[in-house]
């Protein structure tokens, strides 16, 4: 009987979640992924952009877009807050999550030449299970959702703060990686 | 006008089931013999006889698609005598390994038909003959098998006198993607790019292997560029070598990812070229799904001076593919396939 209880009250509780979760949801779209609420600070305006990201389908032959709306105080911030949607589940089941586990998004920073400059923790290489499909949809979702940002022409890659020429042994990582539109 | 018709059709109706009769009752196949029978000194081929009470039903011969070194012999609507069910006829030809009858179901007769090279090497002939019995209503199902000229290694003439320099990827310390089973790419790299050399050096082309063994190209734990550089050297330093063939199993985050692909520098007309030859022939000699040849940035191809393609094999990461990508004889199979399409290119070019 308790045990009933407690299932009882968990299905109620978890449904009052998903209820307020849809609530939130601004624009029913399905290719739209949830919004991120950030914590307003009071000083200075909260911005909010929609954004595309991009995630491979699961046969690993295409990036599929999902758009996004992400909310930031300091234009910088909205580099990093589009790779660290890449970070989160798939939106539905036909698309992957490419980045290997455990990775973070230490910073991303862009240069007055349109070049950004992604910082990863080693877990980007580490946990990176290889396969030239593997890292052509993982550095073409990065590069063709930084892209997609006008003022980006291409995207270097950093871990721990030093450059990275190679991930696995395909790719040649060593100079700005331009938009990749055969795979889109 | 009405009634001579209706009466025609009678008429065929009924003589249709009158002589189709026999045909009720399946046929059943009560006798099989083989001969390997010489067409020349060097080539061989195999004749094999299926008799059948009655000539009837269809049938057909396919590439299995989980063994592209198996014929499969599928005879509709036909049974066949217990004693000729599940033993295998073992061969001593350099075509046909062993020979094994199956009732697939109730009215269908399967033979699988182990092939000691890949089915692209073998083409084949079926006709119906009437038994040479005197008096005998039995019919004969015809087989023969033989080697197709066009795909033997012993025609990979445009190879002859090339340098070529094959490329194992990964190797020592870097272990490529590895399997859900276990098995590591650097081995399956190797392994189908040795065989790749033997089948080349048989056709008197002259190959330099990067790497032979289980090493890094240049050090242990060494970075990717200064790995991948020392793979271009070789290539760079070998007097008159006119393509790079770099070999990979591919692997993808999802276990559904599978396939066969080939990867150029979109700069090189020519490495397009080398591309399309090599994965059309691969895709006709391995059988699995053609993903096409794609540019890629990578760096063994960006870095070379001569035609360079890569090829990813297949998905190490599908369950299925790995397995196929560590048996010997689909190893085979591939490096036949990747020998057919350089033999290819240096035809045209």
């Amino acid at each position: 009987m308790k045990i009933n209880r407690l299932l009882f009250f968990s299905m109620a509780i978890g449904a009052a979640l998903l209820i307020s979760g849809c609530a939130k949801q601004t624009n029913p779209s399905s290719n739209v992924a949830t919004t991120s609420t950030k914590e307003k600070a009071p000083a200075t305006a909260e911005q909010k952009e929609v954004i595309t990201i991009y995630y491979p389908d699961k046969m690993g032959e295409k990036l599929i877009p999902f758009s996004k709306t992400i909310h930031f105080k300091n234009k910088q911030d909205k580099y990093k807050l589009a790779v660290e949607a890449l970070l989160e589940q798939a939106p539905n089941k036909d698309v992957v999550n490419i980045m290997p586990k455990g990775t973070k998004v230490i910073n991303v920073t862009v240069t007055e030449k349109g070049i950004a400059k992604v910082n990863f923790t080693p877990d980007f290489i580490h946990k990176f299970s290889g396969g030239s499909t593997g890292e052509l949809m993982l550095v073409g979702s990065i590069v063709d959702t930084l892209t997609n940002f006008s003022n980006v022409k291409g995207v270097l890659f950093y871990v721990d703060g030093k450059p990275i020429d190679a991930i696995s042994g395909h790719l040649d990582l060593s100079q700005p990686t331009k938009r990749m539109t055969n795979i889109l | 006008m009405y009634k001579k018709f209706s009466f025609l059709f009678l008429f065929c109706l009924l003589s249709s089931f009158f002589f189709l009769r026999p045909c009720l009752a399946a046929p059943t196949i009560n006798n099989f013999r083989l001969v390997t029978l010489l067409a020349s000194a060097e080539k061989s081929y195999l004749h094999m006889e299926l008799t059948l009470n009655h000539k009837c039903g269809n049938y057909n011969i396919m590439v299995d698609k989980k063994n592209p070194q198996n014929l499969i012999l599928t005879i509709h609507d036909a049974k066949i005598d217990s004693d000729l069910v599940e033993q295998p006829f073992t061969l001593h030809n350099d075509l046909v390994k062993q020979i094994t009858f199956y009732r697939q179901s109730h009215r269908t007769v399967q033979a699988v038909i182990e092939l000691k090279l890949p089915a692209s090497g073998v083409k084949w002939d079926t006709k119906w003959q009437p038994s040479p019995i005197p008096g005998s209503s039995e019919w004969i199902l015809a087989i023969d098998l033989m080697r197709n000229n066009n795909a033997w290694a012993d025609d990979f003439k445009a190879v002859q006198g090339k340098v070529i320099v094959v490329d194992p990827g990964h190797g020592g310390s870097d272990s490529g993607a590895i399997g859900p089973d276990g098995i590591m790419e650097k081995n399956v790299t190797l392994a189908v790019s040795q065989k790749l050399a033997t089948l080349l050096r048989a056709n008197g082309a002259k190959v330099v292997m990067t790497r032979n063994t289980d090493r890094d190209v240049y050090a242990p734990n060494c970075t990717a560029r200064e790995e991948l550089q020392a793979r271009v050297d070789v290539a760079e330093n070998t007097p008159h070598a006119s393509t790079f063939i770099c070999i990979h199993a591919n692997s993808f985050i999802h276990p559904s990812a599978h396939g066969t692909e080939t990867f150029y520098y979109y700069k090189s007309s020519r490495s397009h070229l080398l591309a399309t030859d090599i994965q059309k022939a691969l895709v006709q000699a391995n059988h699995l799904s053609n993903r096409g040849v794609s540019t890629a940035n990578f760096y063994v191809l960006k870095h070379n001076s001569i035609p360079s393609v890569l090829i990813e094999l297949a998905f190490i990461s599908n369950p299925k593919e790995e397995k196929l990508l560590n048996t010997p004889s689909f190893q085979n199979v591939l490096a036949h396939g990747i020998c057919s399409g350089i033999n290819k290119y240096y035809q045209s070019n």
